[in-house]
């Protein structure tokens, strides 16, 4: 089995039902500083890095104001980080010229690119695990929806996202008991099966999905649905939505064409 | 005449394959009563209960519920008035809350906004988990998908309830909590189901299907203790 | 094969958002033409049975590693093009949200990379020609699959490459990128095409009426719109990230027609899109076209401090520092209730 199945996918929704002030905002005004904050920290130079420190701020105080634990936000980057990293990697092999110096040691410029590499992926990554764990996914749908994405599309999102674990569970449960099966001869749920075995396996998870969906759709023609799914529900931008937009964007912008941390470091040290 | 009418009239189905599932099936349901239809697996149940919301068409002879055949045309106001419960919960709850969920069938009826919310409150109220409106249907119980389950048909305000296998996969209080449900409601009940316990504490009609015929129809009593009929459902062994 | 949000420049990313968003948005129109009206449920169950197929590994034959199903041609033939394309684009998008697999900026980069190939191209010209319409034998569905699942991810994984170049951020020389990147692709397409047909034939023999017959064909007209969305976003990425002093300059055109001068609010207007339109990339290092501004906006090499000075690690630390604590402070400030 793959990584990914030891992250429950349930729990960010569950922490998006914690009530902070950072919770009650609209989730459209979410979704658009996420959005902003995402553009402008890539659109940093790959070669800083003390600009992107300001940054930290807002992943930093978004979890704290929003009452946010830090493990599952660390054990999902912990996930996503070694692929950048992997990437990032090949930069530190390619590019070997000196392009800096730290208190008399010379870093070439892989180094730094791949620091830099490494440091937005945290801050981005952060970034939308943020987002989910302070909005859920049913109301980051309902957001998008009104901000005009296709209601098919938004529907189809909340449709995987409610049969995802049925279907992942009875994955699970089938792949172990082919493991079970096969006394001792395959080392366990991470190796892979051979081709013909997975094509039944597959095969019968597939039929037993299709059957399902052929009884949810009865289940759903049962309640009057005629071909499309109605999302109820209103939302409605507050006083406290377009300060928060306004208020970040200002900043985000600010953050990025100023330099603070170089700034400030000019100050301190060149006081001495 | 009411909607509290369920009929069928000699009806016969049968799958593209070529099994026949309904043999002549004949039968009356009026208004109040509570009826178990029990057989073993492959009798026919399911079939039989698809065919009372216009999922499945007979073959031959006509299915009555109220006033009217279900036909095409009739599908919707039928679909109001029979409120099925499927067997399995996470086939019938497939929004991301239960809220959403029960308030799915009002909406699709046309119900005004104010109304959903308060049928909405009602029914969840009547199944007494209130508490679970915002809750996401993975993070139920069996017990709590059932009643979520029950609460999507009964926001529509049917006159019917079609209930398949209800008791599967609950615990014995969930079971009792389920049976004391059932004796509560006025509908006109039909329940498809293996639980004989059930049967007895909930329904005073019983009938039997045995290889897509019926076998037997009557007093529940007197049904159960019928030799060939405990021959067939394989209750004494 | 999912892009990290790492290497894609903003100009990049935001580009493929447009084509994969009009994509989309095309997609969903047509599905509302659809007569199917099974797709909502079937749709997100076949979304959620491709998530949890991923998570089921088969070994690959002669070398000691196992692998997954992509999913995309196996959900183009059960489903068609659109329905495909927006289940494919589905899945992406929760794996970004969820499960921080791949970027958000990079998603509308993924949805194209993945989707487009294998549903509007692969399917349609390839499978489908092949395996013919009607029940097909086996041999015919293999063919079908192996070479319509490579046709599918050859594509794709040409597009990674051009889109990281252009970004500018990983060093990576193209041939060289290149050249890793579609040998390897090719034989995870062969292996993914297997996987496929093995899966559409045993579906096949259970469910046959799961299974459609390829049957209507696709439109040109369609073709077209989506050859000019490839196009577009060809063309968009190259422009916006090696053009920044095109940018710059139409900016300042417009600036200078609107009767303004350099002061006010149009010089910060202009300032500060001289230094998000200076696109990270090594031009200046590796001698390509620089912009001209150095007073305004990034500073050239060997000037640019790469915040490795003293002054920059001074600064940085300390706002770092304050960043952290800020976090926790506000944690200590503020009420949390659990709904």
């Amino acid at each position: 089995m793959n990584g990914r199945h030891w992250i429950d996918p349930g729990e960010l929704d569950e922490l998006a039902r914690i009530d902070s002030p950072v919770h009650r905002l609209d989730p459209r005004a979410k979704i658009l500083v996420t959005a902003l904050y995402i553009v402008v920290v890539m659109s940093v130079s790959p070669d800083r890095i003390a600009a992107l420190m300001p940054f930290v701020l807002f992943p930093s105080l978004g979890l704290g104001i929003a009452g946010i634990p830090v493990t599952p936000i660390i054990r999902r980057l912990a996930i996503a980080l070694p692929f950048a990293a992997m990437i990032g990697a090949l930069n530190l092999v390619v590019d070997r010229e000196i392009a800096g110096t730290i208190v008399g040691i010379g870093l070439t410029g892989g180094v730094i690119s791949f620091a830099s590499i490494l440091i937005r992926a945290v801050l981005t990554v952060s970034a939308a695990l943020l987002l989910v764990s302070v909005t859920g996914m049913h109301r980051i749908g309902a957001g998008l929806a009104m901000m005009g994405v296709p209601g098919i599309f938004v529907t189809q999102v909340l449709f995987l996202v409610r049969y995802l674990f049925v279907i992942s569970d009875e994955a699970v449960s089938m792949r172990r008991a082919v493991d079970l099966r096969s006394a001792g001869n395959r080392p366990g749920l991470s190796r892979g099966l051979p081709m013909r075995l997975y094509g039944s396996l597959l095969g019968n998870l597939l039929v037993r999905s299709l059957d399902r969906a052929v009884r949810v759709h009865r289940a759903m023609r049962a309640r009057g649905f005629t071909g499309a799914v109605r999302h109820a529900g209103v939302l409605r931008f507050r006083g406290m939505d377009w300060v928060f937009l306004g208020s970040c964007s200002a900043v985000l912008i600010a953050l990025r064409w100023a330099d603070p941390a170089q700034w400030l470091g000019g100050v301190i040290a060149g006081g001495r | 005449m009411s909607h509290h009418l369920v009929e069928m009239r000699d009806v016969w189905f049968g799958y593209p394959d070529g099994t026949e599932a309904l043999r002549g099936v004949s039968f009356r349901i009026t208004h109040g009563e509570s009826v178990a239809l029990v057989g073993g697996n492959g009798a026919g149940k399911s079939t039989l209960l698809l065919h009372l919301i216009g999922i499945l068409r007979p073959v031959r002879g006509e299915v009555r519920v109220g006033d009217v055949p279900v036909i095409e045309a009739t599908l919707p106001q039928v679909r109001r008035a029979v409120g099925y419960v499927f067997q399995d919960p996470d086939d019938q709850l497939f929004m991301p809350t239960v809220r959403e969920d029960v308030a799915f069938g009002p909406v699709n009826m046309g119900v005004p906004a104010e109304d959903v919310e308060r049928r909405v409150r009602d029914a969840l109220e009547q199944v007494r988990i209130g508490h679970l409106a915002d809750r996401p249907p993975y993070r139920l119980s069996a017990g709590e998908k059932r009643a979520a389950a029950i609460a999507t048909v009964l926001s529509m305000t049917p006159d019917v309830l079609v209930m398949d296998e209800p008791s599967a996969n609950l615990d014995p209080r969930a079971r009792r909590r389920l049976i004391e449900l059932l004796r509560g409601f006025r509908h006109t009940k039909i329940l498809a189901t293996h639980d004989l316990e059930l049967v007895r504490a909930a329904c005073e009609r019983v009938i039997v299907l045995d290889r897509g015929g019926i076998l037997a129809d009557g007093v529940t009593s007197a049904v159960l203790a019928d030799g060939a009929v405990r021959e067939a459902l394989g209750i004494d062994g | 094969m999912h892009m990290a949000d790492a290497l894609i420049s903003p100009a990049v990313g935001g580009t493929m958002w447009l084509v994969s968003g009009s994509l989309l948005v095309h997609s969903a129109r047509s599905l509302r033409r659809d007569t199917r009206d099974d797709l909502t449920p079937l749709m997100g169950v076949l979304g959620a049975f491709v998530f949890a197929a991923q998570m089921i590994n088969f070994t690959i034959p002669g070398t000691g590693s196992s692998g997954h199903i992509g999913g995309g041609l196996l959900l183009s033939i059960l489903l068609g093009p659109h329905a495909a394309f927006l289940t494919i684009a589905s899945v992406l998008t929760v794996q970004a949200l969820f499960f921080a697999d791949g970027g958000l900026l990079a998603l509308g980069c993924n949805i194209f990379n993945l989707g487009f190939f294998p549903a509007f191209l692969a399917y349609p010209f390839v499978y489908r020609r092949i395996a013919g319409p009607g029940a097909a034998p086996r041999a015919r569905i293999f063919r079908a699959s192996v070479i319509a699942a490579s046709a599918g991810l050859l594509p794709g994984a040409a597009a990674v490459v051009l889109q990281t170049s252009l970004s500018g951020i990983s060093e990576l020389p193209v041939p060289t990128f290149l050249a890793l990147m579609l040998p390897i692709h090719l034989a995870i397409g062969i292996i993914e095409g297997l996987a496929t047909a093995a899966v559409v034939l045993f579906v096949s023999a259970a469910r046959p009426e799961m299974v459609p017959s390829p049957e209507a064909s696709f439109k040109p007209l369609a073709l077209g719109l989506l050859a000019g969305a490839l196009l577009l976003g060809g063309i968009g990425s190259w422009f916006a990230s090696a053009h920044p002093d095109g940018l710059e300059w139409a900016i300042e055109r417009v600036a200078g027609e609107l009767g303004g001068s350099r002061s006010g609010w149009h010089a910060g207007l202009s300032e500060i899109q001289e230094t998000t339109a200076v696109m990270p990339d090594y031009s200046f290092r590796h001698g390509r076209a620089a912009t001209g501004e150095g007073d305004a906006g990034e500073p050239m090499w060997p000037a640019v401090d790469a915040g490795t000075s003293a002054a920059g690690v001074i600064g940085g630390a300390v706002v770092l520092l304050v960043a952290v604590f800020a976090g926790f402070a506000s944690r200590i400030g503020s009420a949390r209730k659990t709904a």
